[in-house]
């Protein structure tokens, strides 16, 4: 929301501190996107313009002003969230295909695919929220049956398909979690509005420029530094506890090749004056 | 007894929600912040290098402080403490105001302190496998879910409270 010039030519400078470049570069690509997401959404430096001219003149939002309407955002963050799962859940799909499964594929994900949607639609309501209740049973069913294949036994094969569906809880944390886009949205925002308020309160003569322009400066490198680190933190989470929990199977070990270290020499002497 | 009357006063209830945004999760963080920085000051005794992947580690606690003060900020926007007058509240808004800022007070503290222990526990990572530090950023991370969340159920309870 704050707008990201600083962010795009600084942050690789100033966080650097012997931080990898794995961290650097994530942030700095961030902070261009930033810039585009500040622009959508009406936050220049917050609300630089307004907080200048007290309110004669505003930036408006190319799309909406989420500080006004947060529940519009949250819906989006939600949004957003679901597409990222979904395509996570896809690559799984395309692992099991890969590997010969066709049969998992559909009833590990192509049910959980219908249910979910299915959830969404009735959400919506009329004709399609009819549908979406069809393809939802539909999905559940499959699960039911399906779910259990593993098990020799009926009733243990049943059991386990019911409760199969009770991940539809870890779906719904899954996509909670992504509530966060909108929290930590409204924090650079906020934060920036406050900064402003800060530099403003001593009025807007000579002195007055000169503490805004202090106060800016320091708010707002304060702004960017604080924000970068939990648009990294949250960005990770987000990866690979919800995106990589879809489909990601980790484990192994690193390839350490068969080699000399040689960063430190030993010079034995002694060997050396045997022969 | 006008010290009673005063104390169900509807801004004097806001401020105190407002302090208790800023005094709850700052103390935490306070605590995280130093409990990972111990962990590092050990680490950088034997290996100067790692200052800055440490020091990344022990930011990670702090930003339930942030929150806290976050929140306080918007209480005191709203109810027009910074730059202005200051609105008159009635003492249920005022309860209303001091609700809101407790979510992001409470969760704030404790998860403060246990995020602080997660990246301590993380330093341990650095030590080691300082390639691994994403992996103890991570883990630290997870604890940060609820901070985020409370601010985020704080900041739309205090959107929502009508002046």
């Amino acid at each position: 929301m704050l707008s990201l010039f600083t962010k795009n030519a600084g942050a690789p400078k100033l966080l650097r501190f012997g931080t990898p470049t794995f961290i650097v570069e994530p942030i700095f690509f961030g902070g261009i996107s930033t810039f585009i997401w500040g622009a959508l959404f009406g936050g220049w430096f917050g609300n630089i313009v307004e907080a200048v001219t007290s309110g004669t003149y505003t930036i408006p939002p190319i799309w909406f002003n989420p500080m006004e309407d947060p529940m519009r955002l949250l819906i989006w963050s939600f949004i957003f969230g679901g597409i990222h799962i979904f395509v996570g859940m896809g690559l799984k799909a395309y692992m099991l295909i890969r590997d010969g499964k066709v049969f998992d594929a559909i009833f590990d994900i192509g049910s959980w695919y219908l249910v979910l949607l299915g959830l969404v639609m009735l959400a919506a309501g009329g004709v399609i929220g009819i549908i979406g209740k069809y393809m939802a049973l539909a999905g559940a069913i499959t699960l039911v049956l399906t779910q259990g294949r593993d098990q020799k036994n009926i009733v243990k094969r049943l059991f386990s398909g019911i409760l199969s569906l009770y991940n539809v809880t870890g779906f719904l944390s899954d996509i909670l979690s992504y509530s966060r886009l909108l929290a930590l949205g409204l924090a650079t925002g906020v934060i920036a509005t406050v900064i402003n308020t800060m530099g403003t309160l001593f009025g807007l003569d000579v002195g007055g420029i000169i503490i805004f322009i202090i106060v800016l400066i320091i708010g707002t490198v304060f702004n960017v530094l604080i924000n970068a680190l939990g648009a990294y933190v949250h960005a990770s989470r987000l990866q690979y506890v919800e995106f990589f929990g879809k489909f990601y199977e980790g484990g192994g070990k690193a390839f350490e090749p068969f080699k000399i270290k040689t960063k430190y020499t030993n010079l034995n002497l002694e060997d050396r004056r045997k022969n | 007894m006008e010290w009673i009357s005063s104390l169900f006063n509807g801004n004097v209830l806001a401020m105190i929600g407002a302090a208790l945004a800023v005094f709850l999760a700052g103390s935490g963080s306070a605590k995280g912040v130093g409990l990972v920085g111990e962990a590092a000051a050990g680490l950088v005794t034997e290996d100067p290098g790692k200052f800055g992947q440490t020091l990344l580690l022990q930011a990670l606690p702090g930003t339930q402080g942030i929150y806290g003060l976050l929140t306080a900020f918007v209480i005191l926007n709203k109810i027009g403490v910074v730059g202005g007058p200051m609105k008159e509240l009635t003492t249920m808004q005022g309860f209303l105001f001091l609700a809101s800022a407790l979510p992001i007070g409470i969760v704030g503290y404790f998860s403060a302190i246990a995020q602080g222990r997660a990246a301590a526990a993380g330093v341990g990572i650095v030590a080691k496998r300082p390639e691994e530090l994403a992996k103890g950023i991570t883990f630290a991370a997870m604890v940060e879910t609820y901070a985020v969340l409370a601010l985020l159920a704080s900041i739309l309870m205090v959107f929502g409270i009508k002046i």
